[in-house]
């Protein structure tokens, strides 16, 4: 059998007011119903506005997984019961999503399919002790955007790779700080199973289980991997997992069913009346479209072309808390001449990250004459480069100066940055 | 046109569900009468041609309507939670939503 | 010589400015004559006897300091009832429903905000509020404690709420002026939803230029309703000269239950013409369209509006939910269910299309249209309603204005076997000041806003 598994991800936005009140969004660590108001508590009469900030953020967002921009766009009402959703109805957008279908290329070229992209507000959180249930309403109406891709992973790792740059996205573009274990990113896997050949005829199974409140990468793996032999053992023992929703426990280190004793779901969706539609000029759209940062696929070609890093060094400054370090990583390889050697430095030695420009390059130079490679190695390096670039070489003889620029880097990525580049220079002239 | 016969029980009871409501048995007969009767009424609508026609929900005519950033209301936790029937340590409390059966 | 109780609140206003009277003198009489009445009629759910007297006090003490202080605070010492469905800071509000029972908000509606110079008191239709004419009769729905409150003089003006004709309805049947701004006009926000889509909020009146004064004070964009609209209220003119009066044949060709209504509004109609104004045929989707689509609009957005009733946050448990409460949540819930939606919700939505656009066509040529506002007589308390859509069918003339969110005044016009019979003047967006300038006109050469209920001017 084989895996089919799709994702719905969903990430706070870092707005600073909730999605439709006034309230502030920031409720980290904040007294328990103490950042609310009578629209996110869900008292009677108060009415949502919607919030340009969260708009223009989940736009951003769309626009990097090169989702159509809908011109047209409203919210609708989407209702279910539970205590943590005030007013019995979730404002959300089902029918015109501020954006529709997009698309994310992981390393491996695969791209990535997605649904859609779209706006709501997120629920209160609640606890459940001693059979009450209890709720904190603080978190009733930040905004929330929903990233929903078609059921288009085979593999889990895919899916973790795909997350991982959203999170990276997210952070780059200023939309949330995506931190999974402030829940600020959280997590589905909508996992089911199908034959090699309902694959190849491109049918989708009958059924899925989603797995909700994923809150760590690491959990998404294992509770993948766990639904997979689960849903297995059904299949080998004749029968077909039921559609359900489970969540991952970590103690048992398994899903678990989330029965609950509310009804079978029928969101009963219709166009908020209480909002007015939303259009979106090309105008806004080219302008928003400029405004985004270098993205992190972007800044990953840059360094390796521009700064001559290995592809696996790049990557470092592309994701996780890499991304923080770029700024430090520019300054630091034009004070030294020596980008390999400071992404080096940067990359193994985390303990430096908080150290000044300065001081950085001080340990880059120093690091690198107690690594310098005798000359004679450094002739074999120049040698090994010299041959693998004849175009280059020969530009540089027709008088280019920067192709001796190229040749520098290559040389220095060869030596890990344990080379001392005037010397490198030196060397390549006299060879060539 | 579609037909309005008398809705089983069961009907009702699920669509009393979706709207959360507990109906006596009382309740459940006459609401599998008087739901087909509202929705004959209703059937007048397909008298009309509305191929084509765009369906409107707001009709203020308005658009793209924003909260302007400064407004807010923000209750203290006291006000928060001063209509809840049961409260606790600041949190307002429910009996329990999942099923221990 | 009239009681203070019966002035117009433009009477009111003038006699505080000259300090012919106190605003705590008004708010006596007002006190008086619920004292008097509101046992036989129950209008009221709570009076705020204390807080309005106090509110009068200080409202004198400004009139004394400053007799300009209307330019300000036009309201300022004025008695009025506020329907219970308005959001009041520390006042329970219960829209006359058990499952409100013990709320208190903890904030305050726009509306009742901008009004809040003004002196309330509370009124609702928690019991069954009886009609000032005859009161073994209803006096219509929902606002009918607000209209009742107005029509036995036991305030100077009330304020209601109209989603398929709670004001009109029960302002025709109580004999007194009945505002339902156009959808948009004056903020919902703290006002508890019916159907959101075409829930208004407006003024019960003693008359035209009163429900016009009041308009002024509450119209306006709200930042907290994204509904609400912009613009402002137009002056009142005094003639109807040239003005076109569309009059609807589908209005007047519907089932009247009394047929002498129909009359009473065709020679209303001649009182215009005589005025000056012009009559013009115009054409629009017979009423019973917009029964249907009212009836699957209304229900699918209260059975939404009506979720947040869960008696965990404020409130009642679900079981509190009276009958009418539940059937309207258990058609709601069906016209929005998956497979049905849009043989019901959208199809609706789209008649209502041709509704609005049935208005546009005819307002091209008429400045206003005129119709009656209800095609019967006060029914009789407890009687039982005899179809599933009674409500919608006795208030079919005022669903099209509803559902097109045009304004709308009822105005009596006229009296059959002892009744007030009202009519309704349907302008077009932003249109209020067009209908209530025909309105007052209107008044100012008949007298039948003028009568009092004389049944219940004996009780003690």
């Amino acid at each position: 059998m084989k895996l089919v598994l799709g994702l719905e991800i969903h990430i706070q936005v870092n707005a600073k007011h909730k999605m439709f009140c006034g309230c502030l969004a920031d409720i980290w660590q904040a007294e328990p119903n103490s950042h609310t108001c009578p629209t996110c508590l869900g008292l009677p009469g108060a009415l949502p506005v919607p919030n340009f900030e969260a708009v223009q953020k989940a736009h951003k967002l769309g626009m990097v997984l090169n989702c159509v921009i809908n011109t047209n766009s409203h919210f609708d009402r989407k209702h279910y019961f539970y205590p943590d959703l005030p007013k019995g109805y979730q404002i959300s957008q089902y029918k015109e999503p501020l954006c529709g279908r997009g698309c994310l290329e992981l390393n491996s070229g695969y791209c990535v399919d997605i649904e859609r992209v779209h706006l709501e507000e997120d629920t209160a959180k609640s606890f459940h002790a001693d059979g009450k249930t209890l709720i904190d309403f603080n978190k009733s109406g930040i905004a929330l955007i929903e990233i929903v891709t078609a059921p288009c992973f085979g593999q889990v790792t895919d899916a973790v790779e795909f997350c991982k740059k959203v999170q990276d996205i997210a952070r780059v573009c200023d939309v949330s700080d995506a931190d999974m274990e402030k829940g600020n990113m959280r997590l589905e896997a909508n996992i089911s199973l199908r034959t090699a050949e309902m694959e190849q005829a491109g049918i989708l199974p009958t059924y899925k289980v989603e797995v909700k409140n994923i809150n760590s990468f690491r959990f998404m793996e294992k509770a993948v991997l766990f639904e997979l032999n689960r849903q297995t053992e059904l299949f080998d023992s004749g029968q077909t997992p039921k559609q359900e929703n489970r969540g991952w426990d970590e103690k048992k280190q398994g899903t678990v069913s989330q029965r609950t004793k509310e009804e079978a779901h029928d969101y009963r969706y219709f166009p908020d009346p209480d909002i007015p539609p939303l259009h979106f000029s090309s105008e806004y759209i080219a302008k928003l479209k400029q405004s985004l940062p270098e993205l992190p696929h972007q800044l990953k070609t840059r360094l390796v072309k521009d700064y001559g890093l290995k592809p696996a060094s790049a990557e470092f400054f592309v994701s996780g808390l890499g991304i923080e370090l770029v700024p430090k990583f520019e300054r630091v390889a034009m004070l030294t001449n020596d980008p390999v050697g400071t992404a080096n430095v940067l990359i193994n030695k985390a303990g430096l990250r908080t150290s000044s420009s300065e001081d950085l390059a001080k340990e880059v130079v120093q690091k690198r004459s107690s690594h310098t490679l005798t000359v004679s190695e450094l002739t074999e390096v120049v040698s090994k480069v010299i041959v693998a670039n004849p175009e280059v070489v020969a530009n540089y003889k027709g008088g280019k100066e920067s192709a001796l620029q190229f040749l520098v880097g290559q040389c220095m990525r060869e030596t890990q940055g344990k080379a001392d580049p005037r010397t490198i220079i030196d060397l390549l002239k006299q060879t060539v | 046109m579609p037909s309005h016969k008398k809705m089983s029980a069961e009907e009702i009871v699920h669509i009393a569900g979706l709207v959360k409501l507990q109906l006596t048995p009382q309740e459940v007969d006459k609401f599998s009468e008087l739901i087909p009767q509202t929705l004959a009424t209703i059937d007048v609508l397909q008298e009309l041609d509305t191929i084509g026609v765009e369906p409107t929900s707001n009709v203020a005519g308005l658009a793209d309507v924003y909260r302007d950033g400064t407004q807010s209301t923000t209750l203290s936790q006291a006000e928060a939670l001063a209509n809840a029937p049961d409260r606790l340590k600041g949190l307002i409390a429910t009996k329990g939503v999942f099923d221990r059966s | 010589m009239t009681k203070l109780n019966e002035l117009t609140v433009k009477e009111s206003i003038e006699g505080l400015k000259a300090q012919a009277f106190t605003s705590v003198e008004l708010v006596q009489a007002c006190l008086a004559e619920i004292a008097r009445l509101d046992g036989y009629i129950k209008a009221y759910i709570k009076v705020l006897a204390e807080e309005a007297l106090a509110a009068a006090q200080a409202a004198d003490e400004q009139i004394r300091a400053d007799p300009e202080i209307f330019n300000q605070k036009p309201l300022l010492g004025i008695p009025y009832a506020c329907k219970d469905n308005y959001s009041t800071k520390g006042i329970e509000t219960t829209a006359a429903a058990n499952i409100l029972r013990g709320y208190i908000p903890p904030y305050e509606s726009t509306v009742t905000e901008k009004l809040k110079h003004g002196v309330s008191t509370d009124a609702s239709d928690f019991f069954v509020t009886r009609n000032p004419w005859d009161l073994s009769k209803v006096p219509g729905g929902s606002s009918g404690g607000s209209a009742a409150a107005v029509a036995s003089h036991m305030c100077t003006f009330a304020m209601g709420s109209d989603t398929g004709g709670s004001i009109r309805c029960p302002a025709s049947w109580c004999g007194i002026t009945g505002l339902k701004p156009m959808y948009g006009r004056v903020s919902r926000y703290g006002l508890i939803s019916m159907a959101s889509s075409t829930d208004c909020p407006g003024p019960l009146t003693k008359t035209a230029w009163d429900a016009h004064y009041v308009l002024q004070v509450i119209a306006g964009k709200d930042s907290k309703d994204a509904t609400s609209s912009n613009g402002d209220v137009k002056a009142l003119t005094n003639s109807v000269a040239g003005l076109r009066i569309g009059v609807p044949k589908s209005y007047f060709a519907v089932d009247f239950e009394t047929p002498a209504i129909k009359q009473t509004i065709l020679d209303a109609l001649k009182t215009f013409e005589k005025a000056g104004a012009t009559l013009v045929n115009v054409d629009l989707l017979p009423p019973k369209y917009a029964v249907a689509v009212y009836t699957v609009i209304q229900r699918s957005e209260v059975s939404s509006n009506l979720a947040r009733f869960d008696g965990i946050r404020f409130g009642q448990s679900r079981n509190a939910f009276g009958y009418e409460a539940r059937r309207r949540m258990m058609l709601g819930a069906y016209t929005l269910s998956a497979g049905y939606y849009d043989e019901y919700y959208t199809k609706a939505q789209k008649v209502r299309t041709l509704i609005v656009e049935g208005f546009k066509k005819a307002f091209s040529a008429a400045d206003i249209i005129v119709g009656p506002t209800m095609p019967n007589l006060p029914v009789p308390i407890g009687m039982l309603d005899s179809s599933p859509i009674f409500g919608e069918l006795t208030d079919m003339m005022q669903l099209p204005g509803s559902m097109a969110g045009l304004p709308v005044v009822s105005i009596p016009c006229g009296f059959v076997s002892g009744f007030p019979i009202g009519m309704q003047l349907i302008g077009p967006h932003f249109g209020e000041a067009g209908i209530l300038s025909a309105a007052k006109v209107f008044q100012d050469t008949t007298n039948f806003h003028l009568q009092m209920p004389s049944g219940i001017k004996e009780l003690t």
